[in-house]
């Protein structure tokens, strides 16, 4: 994975940090709403690195059989998880399991992502490479505003409609989650449960 | 009274932020070269 790729990836997160924090939450939150299974997503990541490096899983593993693999560990721990959660992380998931579903069809329609040339050239890519994962998009290409057509020029990169629902998705379960530390705190204030100091994030 | 930071939910975070992050690293596509 590129520098880039892993600026792209954390950004969500960090900025859900970021407003968090800013409308009065804490890391601590987390602990509120208990992330169950998140090895599944660290299963999926492994899957995807394989996919990515590793020329055998290619050679025998079809694209269309690839994305199901990797995007079923993904879908069991949403699954797993939003059914515990409030109504509002519930809408966040819900745009990322969307954005992941914008993705498939895209991807399952046309064997892998379909990008815009035009939107990699503007984002200071060589148009016309295809790679393990993406195929530039042309006359045969199925729904290809599904596909990556939003540069990002500061980063080399260019996203789908489905990437931005689940970045945004993924950024609000930051920050509701910590907003569950308020929450939690002035419900045992009103308790007058002692509330722990050590350990707030 | 002294806030005291506990490192083990410190790295807890960090690893729940972590996993949040390859979301769009597995079921978003972002197209570049070379992964």
């Amino acid at each position: 994975m590129s520098i880039r790729m892993l600026v792209l990836v954390v950004i969500p997160p960090l900025v859900g940090v970021g407003i968090g924090y800013l409308a009065g939450g804490r890391l601590a939150g987390f602990w509120a709403i208990r992330i169950r299974g998140l090895w599944l997503l660290w299963l999926a990541a492994g899957l995807q690195v394989a996919h990515y490096y590793v020329p055998l899983v290619r050679e025998f593993v079809s694209d269309r059989a690839m994305l199901a693999v990797v995007f079923a560990p993904v879908l069991l721990w949403l699954g797993v998880n939003l059914r515990h959660w409030p109504a509002g992380l519930r809408i966040a998931g819900a745009a990322i399991v969307l954005g992941a579903a914008l993705n498939a069809v895209a991807i399952g329609l046309n064997g892998r992502m379909p990008y815009s040339p035009a939107a990699a050239d503007a984002a200071g890519l060589r148009a016309g490479i295809t790679t393990p994962k993406n195929v530039p998009a042309g006359d045969g290409t199925r729904l290809s505003y599904l596909g990556d057509i939003i540069p990002i020029a500061p980063l080399k990169k260019v996203v789908s409609l489905g990437d931005l629902l689940i970045s945004g998705g993924s950024c609000a379960v930051v920050a509701l989650a910590m907003r569950r530390h308020r929450r939690e705190s002035g419900t045992a204030q009103e308790t007058r449960t002692p509330i722990p100091v050590g350990g707030d994030l | 009274m002294t806030a005291t930071i506990s490192w083990r939910r410190v790295v807890l975070a960090v690893f729940t932020l972590a996993s949040l992050a390859t979301l769009l690293y597995t079921i978003g596509a972002p197209h570049t070269h070379g992964g």
